[in-house]
């Protein structure tokens, strides 16, 4: 009888062992591929920051001395839509105090991940000098 | 007697034990190498997909970069040329354009910025750029990795700082 209860300890333990690693090797990739979606969604808002950073640079100095915020000047609609996520792009012109040539362009990005709406801000000074 | 007839007993039972046991272990053992060939695949599809990522947005970072120190460009017959100054001062073009294989590769001077990967089955299925302005390029790459049909693209725009400098 104490032999056969060691026995079934013995396999309880040796099944455990199993299912803990399958569970671990399961955690362990969805982990990674979280981590890999994460990251394809920040690269890509990073990228879509320079590039409106990029086009509000290139607008007329008196544009940019006026304007207090820009739309998103990509083209098409806002949130913009790349892999497969809905990023919305604000931007924000403000003066700066060191210089009255110089304009503040902050760009935020939103985009929802895992039920929350995560954000990056970006900054860049621009001369609005003739 | 008895204790012998107890011990042909349990060699009975262990042995009526293992019968039942073995397949339930083959069941087992077969189940737990799939289930860890599906992950292996599933991991090795995931890193694929990694590298598509880590590719293109190389690709882009170095013309990024490229654009920053540039003086000009121009695009003719799908290829996009960079004018910059190397570190002599001496004006070189820099061209970038997407390879004729079967599996288009982005191109820097020829030499191969995007493939080559021992984790994917990767291609280059959108190179795009254009002037959105006097002095600044829109530019868009857009690569597949033909194994699990993941596609992933990034696009920017660049505003040349030292344009108005010429050469």
């Amino acid at each position: 009888m104490e032999r056969e209860k060691g026995f079934a300890l013995l396999e309880a333990l040796f099944l455990g062992a199993i299912l803990a690693v399958a569970s671990l090797i399961c955690l362990s990739f969805a982990v990674l591929n979280e981590q890999r979606l994460q990251s394809e969604a920040e690269v890509t808002a990073a990228f879509l920051a320079q590039e409106q950073m990029a086009l509000a640079e290139a607008k007329p100095a008196a544009y940019l001395r006026s304007a207090s915020s820009l739309p998103w000047l990509g083209g098409g609609d806002n949130p913009v839509v790349r892999n497969r996520v809905a990023f919305e792009v604000e931007t924000q012109v403000a003066g700066y105090e060191g210089s009255a040539f110089l304009r503040d362009i902050q760009v935020t990005v939103r985009w929802p991940a895992r039920g929350r709406v995560r954000e990056n801000r970006f900054h860049r000074l621009v001369s609005v000098r003739e | 007697m008895s204790s012998r007839r107890g011990k042909w007993s349990e060699a009975g039972q262990s042995l009526a034990e293992l019968a039942v046991a073995l397949p339930l272990i083959a069941l087992l053992l077969g189940s737990l190498a799939a289930a860890l060939g599906w992950g292996l695949r599933s991991y090795a599809s995931m890193l694929g997909d990694w590298e598509i990522q880590n590719q293109v947005r190389f690709s882009m970072e170095r013309i990024s970069s490229d654009l920053m120190y540039a003086y000009r460009f121009e695009s003719a017959g799908g290829r996009l040329r960079i004018l910059v100054h190397d570190a002599g001062g001496t004006p070189q073009w820099i061209e970038y354009v997407l390879s004729n294989d079967e599996r288009p590769r982005l191109m820097r001077n020829s030499q191969p910025m995007t493939g080559g990967s021992r984790l994917a089955d990767l291609a280059v299925s959108e190179f795009e750029f254009r002037p959105a302005g006097t002095r600044t390029l829109f530019f868009r790459i857009k690569g597949e990795n033909l194994q699990t049909g993941r596609v992933f693209e990034l696009e920017s725009a660049v505003t040349l700082a030292n344009a108005e400098m010429g050469i």
